[in-house]
């Protein structure tokens, strides 16, 4: 017979989803939703570990499986490998708690690529529309801003976003949400930094105190 | 041993085939052999912008399960030595080929061509995979508007993921006039957002819509300013350096917006 792609499993850490590692991604997510929805309430709000074997999932990969589970309110709390690549590509985007480590990315941040860190986070390069970065503690980036941002995603509204050239698409620190004023053409070509102050979103020029 | 590039945009409607038809022939002009592979395979156009669809018997499909042999699939354009048209099979879709297919494909005809240029369909599914498997070289075309642009980049982030050199760019159906008043991106407004060498900036062309609809690339045409544009580009991936005319620009439409609302 063949071999079921996704095959659930209870155990004492609660529900384990082990996932195919020889079959094709697709066929993987196309069983898998199947398999929720047939199932939705059976499973809603329960912990779960997905093991992937031996396979190797990219980024987006991940962010797809995790997206699903995610939408049958399952609560995704660790994802297992055989390959520690893609384990710490699992961890390394969810912010559970805010940490004092800073994540250095040394590139520009295209649309469609996101970083979720649970400390901060410094970009050397832009981050260009589209692209999305979630951050527990502060967002550095050392070129142009033009995506998302949220600084302090867990909930610490202390937190600030500064770039050289702040030009986002929206900013969001906490629970606060931002977004570009009516079109402004004194642009400031300084280096810029966005808190909270009186509960709003306030951008000044940065001074090194 | 010739050299595989790949030509995407990630949007549709942006002139990768017109680009792909007119790079092509600008190449063979220019004493290259050179072959066009359409990777659009179930939405093939290539085949119709060259003006060769009628003389198709086998297709890319047929080459990789096997049907034919790779020799009688390929169209010889009688209108310039040393070009070839690999078409797309129009009945099936795009998971009819796999990358690894693809890899042995282009390298096949890497062994008998020049240049082989390959002609990416829109997105970023399997076909994108597909066109990008068999090439050392991708470049990405955009139109100075600001979801290309958008698409543009996206791409430049996937080529690069993929292990392929960050790509060059081509500017199409650029606007002078409409950029002087600031109702266009301008050229600076798009590298500064996509950060990538520029390869070319075609200009606005009516005569492609002619062209496209005879079956004959611009570049055979001695009058059309994208014909023109398009033999520089060539002359680029040549490896010439041939200098990119800048029209006269004032201030770019794209407006810095910095000051923020706050809300709950």
């Amino acid at each position: 017979m063949k071999r079921d792609e996704v095959v659930f499993k209870g155990s004492k850490d609660g529900l384990q989803v082990i996932l195919d590692d020889q079959a094709d991604f697709d066929q993987i997510v196309q069983r898998f939703t199947k398999r929720l929805q047939s199932a939705d309430y059976f499973f809603r709000g329960a912990d779960v570990t997905l093991d992937t074997g031996e396979r190797e999932l990219t980024e987006e990969q991940v962010l797809v499986l995790e997206d699903l589970a995610r939408r049958h309110r399952l609560n995704v709390v660790k994802v297992v490998s055989k390959s520690s690549r893609t384990e710490r590509k699992a961890t390394a985007r969810r912010v559970v708690e805010t940490t004092d480590e800073t994540l250095l990315h040394r590139k520009t941040l295209r649309s469609g690529q996101n970083i979720e860190f649970a400390g901060n986070v410094v970009i050397l390069g832009d981050v260009n529309p589209g692209a999305q970065i979630r951050a527990g503690g502060d967002i550095v980036v050392m070129g142009t801003l033009r995506g998302v941002a949220h600084a302090g995603a867990t909930g610490n509204e202390e937190a600030c976003v500064v770039a050289l050239h702040l030009r986002p698409t929206q900013l969001r620190i906490g629970s606060f949400i931002g977004r570009p004023a009516e079109e402004d053409e004194t642009r400031s070509i300084a280096p810029e930094v966005a808190r909270v102050k009186n509960g709003t979103i306030f951008i000044e020029h940065l001074h090194i105190s | 041993m010739g050299e595989a590039l790949v030509i995407t945009s990630g949007k549709g409607g942006v002139g990768k085939t017109t680009t792909v038809a007119n790079l092509g022939t600008a190449l063979a002009k220019r004493g290259n052999t050179v072959v066009l592979v359409d990777a659009d395979i179930g939405l093939r156009n290539l085949d119709v912008v060259m003006g060769l669809e009628n003389r198709i018997v086998y297709d890319l499909v047929d080459v990789v399960e096997g049907y034919c042999r790779l020799r009688q699939a390929l169209i010889r354009d009688k209108r310039v030595e040393g070009l070839c048209l690999l078409p797309a099979a129009q009945t099936r879709d795009k998971n009819a080929v796999n990358p690894e297919q693809m890899v042995a494909l282009i390298e096949e005809l890497k062994e008998q061509f020049d240049y082989v240029l390959i002609d990416c369909p829109a997105g970023i599914e399997q076909g994108f995979r597909n066109a990008l498997a068999g090439a050392q070289r991708a470049v990405v075309v955009t139109t100075p508007e600001v979801s290309a642009v958008r698409d543009a980049d996206r791409i430049i982030g996937l080529v690069e993921a993929s292990q392929l050199p960050t790509p060059t760019l081509v500017i199409n159906r650029m606007r002078a006039n409409m950029v002087k008043h600031g109702d266009m991106m301008s050229i600076d407004d798009i590298l500064e957002v996509l950060a990538v060498e520029l390869l070319g900036v075609v200009p606005e062309d009516d005569y492609i819509v002619v062209s496209t609809n005879k079956g004959e690339p611009a570049v055979l045409h001695n009058n059309s300013k994208a014909g023109l544009s398009y033999r520089d580009i060539a002359s680029r991936i040549m490896g010439e350096d041939v200098p990119i005319p800048v029209p006269a620009e004032s201030e770019g439409l794209i407006v810095r917006l910095r000051r923020m609302f706050g809300s709950r």
